[in-house]
């Protein structure tokens, strides 16, 4: 094998803190998941199968940006930066959220602990709390939209963005305001537990998720045609498979800006099929609601 | 169940990673060592007494008018020897791996350095093309009394409490 590759493949960084959140997480969820299945009077209710493959599946995913050779070549070549950017923005919030882990979670504690929690949980988001209204206020899909937007534009500033090539620390800060500010979107488009807001009509609901496009598609247009190296960073690390800096950050800008607005795009695909989906199983209206004599004329004619 | 939950605190506040995620300060970027081109950043920053991670990168030597590296040199023996500039303490050395790194493409070492002060790094490369040498200044600040990351994590669960607090109230209210 060639030396390069067999280095990359063993790349992998054992984190222990993020490893244990993600384990913790998996059991617990899986936990809850387990006691409600056994609870539930139907068999495909809350505690669907594909609830527990999903929430899974972002963990997993999660441990492959945070962990495997995307992370650590993450600093050597920007397009892979831009691909771990993408996981964690764009593919394990929505799997994350799809599962809605609320009640999972809370189910998988130990009983103690759970009433406790629940209690907790209870006090904030009570109905009366003023840290409801507070939380509704400030996680409202209009603010949820200022930050996600805010935290991905501004993470490219070359100044950020070096910062935290050079620092550890400042590197954890982006993936994790990348991950909240993704999870907080997001919630707001699946609708998952806890729901303090209004829920969305469909129609706004695929309007929120397009007008995260244009933001996401001109920042990656700016980063592939910039023309120059703007994260100097990349000049010092030594290139691989003869793809040179700027080469390697006009791939960035483009799977930024391609695939990263296709995912938007399915959400919308996705949306608008559920939506016409719900269309479909209503019930015919009855004969006697449209097959009147006025309603049966044509469009524009007045019967007389 | 307390202790349960300061253990997994204590492991999401471990520090440990940072020396070996992330790069650190850049000390030399793209010089020349002989046949390689040498890249080298050290952590913490500002380079302290005490503990010292330094991360490096020997590539093929770079063309084109962008005078960008070449590929990744794997494999080359690499050592890392501080001396201080002004005497008073003997040499440090450390051999820098392929298999310390995280990233198998880099070479790391890792050093206590004993005191502050002005000291000179120098690297020394020893691979299929050759051997190559070179070097640079490191300030060395004093040890710090301080760990900014458990004061900003001091700071983090003292905002939660009090929201907590805030949260609790807000029922009986």
């Amino acid at each position: 094998m060639d030396p390069v590759i067999r280095a990359i493949l063993l790349s992998w960084e054992w984190r222990i803190e993020v490893l244990i959140p993600l384990v913790v997480a998996g059991v617990v969820f899986f936990v809850g998941w387990r006691r409600l299945r056994l609870k539930g009077r139907r068999p495909h209710g809350l505690a669907n199968g594909w609830r527990l493959v999903s929430y899974w599946v972002g963990l997993l995913l999660i441990g492959l940006a945070l962990l495997s050779p995307i992370d650590v070549l993450a600093g050597q070549l920007f397009f892979m930066h831009m691909i771990q950017h993408l996981l964690l923005v764009m593919i394990v919030p929505p799997l994350l959220m799809l599962a809605n882990p609320m009640p999972f979670l809370l189910w998988g504690l130990p009983d103690a602990v759970r009433h406790k929690a629940g209690a907790a949980l209870s006090n904030v988001l009570h109905r009366k709390s003023s840290t409801r209204k507070t939380l509704r206020t400030i996680t409202s899909p209009g603010v949820a939209w200022i930050i996600f937007v805010f935290v991905i534009i501004g993470w490219h500033d070359p100044n950020l963005y070096n910062a935290a090539l050079r620092n550890a620390v400042v590197h954890d800060l982006e993936h994790l305001t990348f991950f909240g500010a993704a999870m907080l979107y997001w919630w707001h488009v699946v609708g998952a537990g806890p729901r303090i807001h209004k829920r969305f009509s469909r129609t706004a609901q695929v309007m929120y998720v397009i007008a995260a496009i244009p933001p996401n598609m001109l920042t990656g247009i700016a980063i592939a045609f910039a023309g120059q190296v703007i994260y100097s960073h990349y000049l010092s690390m030594p290139r691989l498979w003869g793809i040179d800096a700027i080469d390697d950050q006009t791939l960035a800008g483009v799977i930024m800006w391609v695939p990263g607005s296709m995912m938007y795009i399915v959400v919308v695909l996705i949306l608008t099929a559920r939506w016409l989906e719900g269309e479909e199983r209503k019930p015919p209206l009855p004969a006697s609601k449209w097959a009147t004599d006025e309603r049966m004329a044509a469009p524009g004619l007045k019967r007389r | 169940m307390k202790r349960l939950m300061l253990l997994l605190l204590l492991i999401t506040a471990l520090p440990a990673s940072a020396s070996a995620h992330g790069g650190g300060a850049p000390q030399m970027v793209n010089e020349s060592a002989g046949p390689y081109w040498v890249s080298v950043w050290t952590s913490p920053e500002p380079a302290r007494e005490g503990p010292l991670h330094v991360s490096l990168a020997i590539a093929q030597p770079g063309q084109g008018q962008e005078q960008q590296a070449g590929p990744p040199v794997l494999g080359a023996s690499v050592q890392v020897t501080l001396t201080p500039r002004s005497g008073g303490f003997a040499a440090i050395n450390a051999p820098a791996t392929n298999e310390q790194s995280a990233n198998k493409l880099f070479y790391e070492a890792d050093l206590s350095i004993p005191s502050a002060g002005d000291w000179t790094v120098e690297i020394d490369v020893d691979g299929a093309e050759g051997s190559g040498q070179a070097r640079f200044n490191l300030a060395v600040r004093p040890a710090q009394s301080s760990n900014g990351l458990l004061l900003g994590g001091l700071a983090f669960v003292l905002l939660a409490g009090f929201f907590l607090f805030y949260a609790l109230r807000s029922r009986h209210d």
